[in-house]
């Protein structure tokens, strides 16, 4: 087992960083004067993982989309009770939830934390699995699906990653389709479950109040240890080119909403986290809420508080998003294109570029003041292969000279736009 | 948290508390007008739009904004909300520690001072706010109201909370209706504010790691120069029940239906009103989540909440069209089996856990403190302590389990219903 303690002089704080022999990676943090303990268990196994292989199998396997996401809401059922059931013994509040590129289980207490570790480690480790429990949850995964589709804004979002991507899973609901969750079945889950469920593809980050001792004695009892079993999984090669400049669809809302998307290749690692980083210093430059592109565009009506400009990342997408509510998306595309061209001319002010810098080491700070976000930080900055310190420190390398750069190669005209049109009511 | 109420009044009608906690890297002060929700509320509602934008000095949104990420991501935000028969216009500072000011700067004034400008010295042009900014800002408010379709959970809730309390102030919008935001002119937005300094009550409540010293002697002095005629404010009123229940409902062209009922109660003791909601439906082992969500597969979300100050308690799904006969069949059924007493005590249990574990962690983020506070203020029952309130929840019987529920009555029944004929699962 190794162990490092990991410091921040600027947060005059620390965390413990241990390399467990079971294979998994454990992170915790303990937080003086907090009531609560947020702990999660997650592993890098999301939407987007449908190909993959192992050392143990001749080549790569593809599955349904959403099985990721079924499996999340599988694992919850245990062979005697669910896990919800065990929490709720301590009163312990729990959930999971499924992304593009994780999967994560996690449980908040202010008592009994011993207790609720030894469950999320035990059922997220102990699969049960039959084909009358897996039948039984594709009516309550297809009524999930079904709620997405009413929602303006996560429409607006997915109708954005299918008009920028030809290829890149990315592009496929969270959940899957209905179709697709027809095709799961026992033996894909299991299949599923062995290969990312693994240790070495996993973390645990724990913050607030625990004590670290109890909590790396649990481990040392329950965890089973993994073989590393080499996984790989593919993202398909990618045109660079957005697949379509501008999609519309009309579902029920107030106003028209929007969102411009610049495709970008892929990033992996401590390169997408310094990237991530520029970009979104140099977009809250640009478009940020003291630009006077910002100004000009509220005052005008064009834009409203709904507005922001960042990244959208995970393993195997970096995409630069703009959206917001505007009852005139295109003209607000047409805005934000004539802005980029003019500051790569110009320049972004310096003074600007300062400022933001400030504002993003304001919000990092801040950002230590929540025993769920702290946990979550760990465990994404684990899994980008950094710790949850670095970012800190990444920020205040960020030069002028970066963000000028990053948009100097900006492909502005490879944008894709999507928009949801309001559905007349009547 | 054991000095919450020790609040202290700094001028009439004018309340100022603080809680210090060192765990928090930030500090949080807002200040809350609070006036009953009336045929004023879309005035209301525009104007902490309007004060959070800009000020006399900071005289644009661009030299405010500029000037609150200059202190490290400082922010000033507005929002405004109905809460039982009250509307609650807030406009709150957030700023980090001055400790981890990188030049020393005094975060913590300067964000006040800023806050303070917002709120007492608002950016005029002939004594009266920017036609401009007015005329935006209204149009964002009907917006916003016309927003309330997008999420159609809400959507339905809030269609199902206005048919409940009709007749009384509750069934009024937090931004009023679009037709009282457009008839709003320059001089009525200039009198709403003149009221909302001079006669609505206002509690200011700062949470976070610094001590507040001569913060409430800021505001105190601030204050000071207005001339405070403060009205008064009309308790919320426990809701009564209509002699039969009202349906009703509204086709759309969506995937999946919605179905909210609202029971009413005349019951007026908090806990075990608390503890039987938590046991029906406010937790994941609760008898609408692991009946009907779970063993049933009848709905996607299946949960209720309590509405203590004006007296009810909902059931909210979302379902597909072909199961909404069977789940709200299913949903009044295990009310009625908690009526009837088939619950174990280990279900009792376990649901007193979870509220405990939920108080207790509310304490953990300054938005969870100041909101206890001002519930507290509020309403005179949650002026206790966490601990106070744990020993509450701890004390209610099965016996007023089943009181609780059996003092429900079904009043509002609302369906969004799909259009959509139903689809292969």
């Amino acid at each position: 087992m190794k162990k490092d303690i990991l410091l921040s002089s600027r947060l005059g704080e620390s965390c413990i960083r241990i390399d467990h022999d079971s294979g998994l990676r454990i992170c915790l943090y303990p937080m003086k004067g907090f009531s609560s303990a947020f702990a999660i268990f997650g592993t890098r196994y999301g939407s987007v993982d449908t190909t993959f292989k192992t050392n143990e199998d001749a080549d790569y396997v593809t599955v349904p989309e959403g099985i990721a996401h079924y499996l999340e809401h599988k694992l919850f059922e245990g062979e005697e009770c669910s896990a919800f059931e065990n929490f709720s013994k301590t009163g312990a509040y729990s959930n999971a939830f499924t992304s593009f590129d994780t999967t994560a289980y996690h449980f908040t207490c202010s008592d009994h934390f011993g207790e609720n570790l030894r469950t999320l480690l035990d059922f997220v480790q102990n699969p049960y699995f039959t084909e009358e429990n897996i039948k039984k949850e594709q009516g309550i995964i297809a009524q999930e699906i079904k709620i997405y589709l009413d929602d303006p804004g996560w429409r607006v979002f997915f109708n954005g990653l299918c008009s920028v991507y030809y290829n890149n899973p990315v592009r496929i609901d969270i959940a899957g389709t209905v179709e697709s969750i027809a095709m799961i079945n026992k033996e894909l889950l299991y299949r599923c479950y062995n290969t990312f469920y693994n240790l070495n593809n996993m973390t645990l980050a724990i913050a607030g109040n625990f004590d670290p001792d109890e909590a790396l004695k649990i481990c040392d009892e329950i965890l089973i240890p993994s073989k590393d079993i080499e996984l790989k999984t593919i993202i398909p090669d990618e045109p660079y080119e957005v697949k379509e400049k501008r999609v519309s669809q009309k579902l029920y809302c107030a106003l028209p909403l929007f969102q411009l998307g610049f495709k970008m290749p892929n990033l992996t690692g401590k390169e997408c986290s310094r990237q991530y980083l520029t970009w979104n210093i140099m977009l809250d430059s640009a478009l940020g809420s003291f630009s006077p592109f910002y100004s000009r565009c509220y005052e005008s009506g064009l834009i409203n508080d709904t507005f922001s400009a960042g990244v959208f990342k995970g393993r195997g997408f970096f995409l630069p998003l703009i959206s917001g509510d505007s009852r005139d998306p295109d003209k607000v595309t047409e805005e934000i294109i004539k802005e980029l061209y003019r500051l790569k001319n110009d320049g972004i002010p310096k003074e600007d570029f300062e400022t933001v810098k400030k504002m993003t080491y304001g919000d990092f700070i801040g950002s230590f003041n929540n025993v769920g976000t702290v946990a979550k930080g760990m465990m994404n900055a684990d899994f980008n292969d950094m710790d949850i310190f670095e970012n800190l420190e990444m920020t205040a390398d960020v030069t002028y000279d970066n963000i000028m750069s990053t948009l100097a190669s900006m492909d502005i005209e490879n944008n894709s736009l999507s928009v949801i049109e309001p559905l007349d009511r009547e | 948290m054991d000095n919450l109420y020790n609040r202290k009044k700094i001028a009439d009608e004018v309340y100022f508390t603080s809680v210090t906690d060192e765990k928090f890297k930030i500090n949080r002060i807002s200040v809350i007008f609070i006036t009953d929700l009336s045929d004023k509320a879309s005035e209301n509602a525009v104007l902490p739009r309007l004060l959070s934008k800009c000020n006399e000095e900071l005289n644009t949104m661009t030299k405010l904004n500029k000037r609150l990420a200059e202190l490290y991501s400082a922010n000033i935000s507005w929002s405004v909300r109905a809460d039982g028969d009250y509307q609650l216009c807030e406009l709150c500072a957030v700023m980090l520690n001055n400790r981890y000011a990188l030049n020393k700067e005094d975060i913590l004034k300067e964000t006040l001072d800023i806050l303070l400008d917002c709120i007492f010295k608002p950016y005029l042009e002939d004594g009266k706010f920017s036609e401009q900014s007015l005329e935006l800002e209204k149009q964002n408010q009907i917006d916003d109201n016309d927003a309330e379709i997008n999420d159609k959970t809400s959507y339905s809730y809030l269609k199902a909370y206005e048919q409940a309390f009709r007749g009384e102030p509750a069934e009024i919008r937090w931004g009023g209706t679009n037709d009282q935001v457009e008839a709003i002119t320059s001089d009525s937005i200039m009198q709403a504010y003149k009221r909302m300094i001079s006669s609505m009550r206002a509690e200011i409540i700062c949470v976070g790691e610094s001590s507040f010293d001569g913060v409430d002697k800021i505001f105190e002095e601030a204050f000071s120069k207005i001339e405070r005629k403060p009205e008064k404010l009309i308790e919320t009123a426990v809701s009564a029940l209509k002699s039969e229940p009202v349906r009703f409902s509204e086709t759309l062209d969506i995937e999946q239906s919605k179905l909210v009922m609202i029971f009413k109660t005349p019951l007026r003791r908090k806990y075990p009103l608390m503890v039987m909601q938590h046991l029906y439906g406010g937790t994941e082992s609760s008898k609408l989540f692991s009946v009907v969500r779970e063993q049933m597969s009848l709905c996607y979300y299946c949960f209720s909440r309590l509405g203590y100050a004006k007296g009810f308690v909902t059931t909210e799904c979302g379902v597909d069209r072909k199961n909404l006969e069977r789940s709200e069949a299913e949903c009044l059924n295990q009310l009625s089996e908690i009526a009837k007493g088939n619950f174990t005590d280990d279900e009792i249990r376990k649901v007193k856990l979870y509220i405990i574990n939920l108080m207790r962690s509310g304490l953990d983020t300054v938005n969870g403190v100041a909101s206890k506070c001002l519930s507290g203020i509020l309403y005179p029952e949650n002026a206790i302590t966490i601990e106070e309130m744990i020993k509450q929840v701890e004390a209610v019987t099965r016996e007023e389990i089943i009181e609780a529920a059996l003092s429900l009555k079904l009043d509002t029944v609302f369906i969004l219903d799909s259009d959509k004929e139903e689809t292969a699962e």
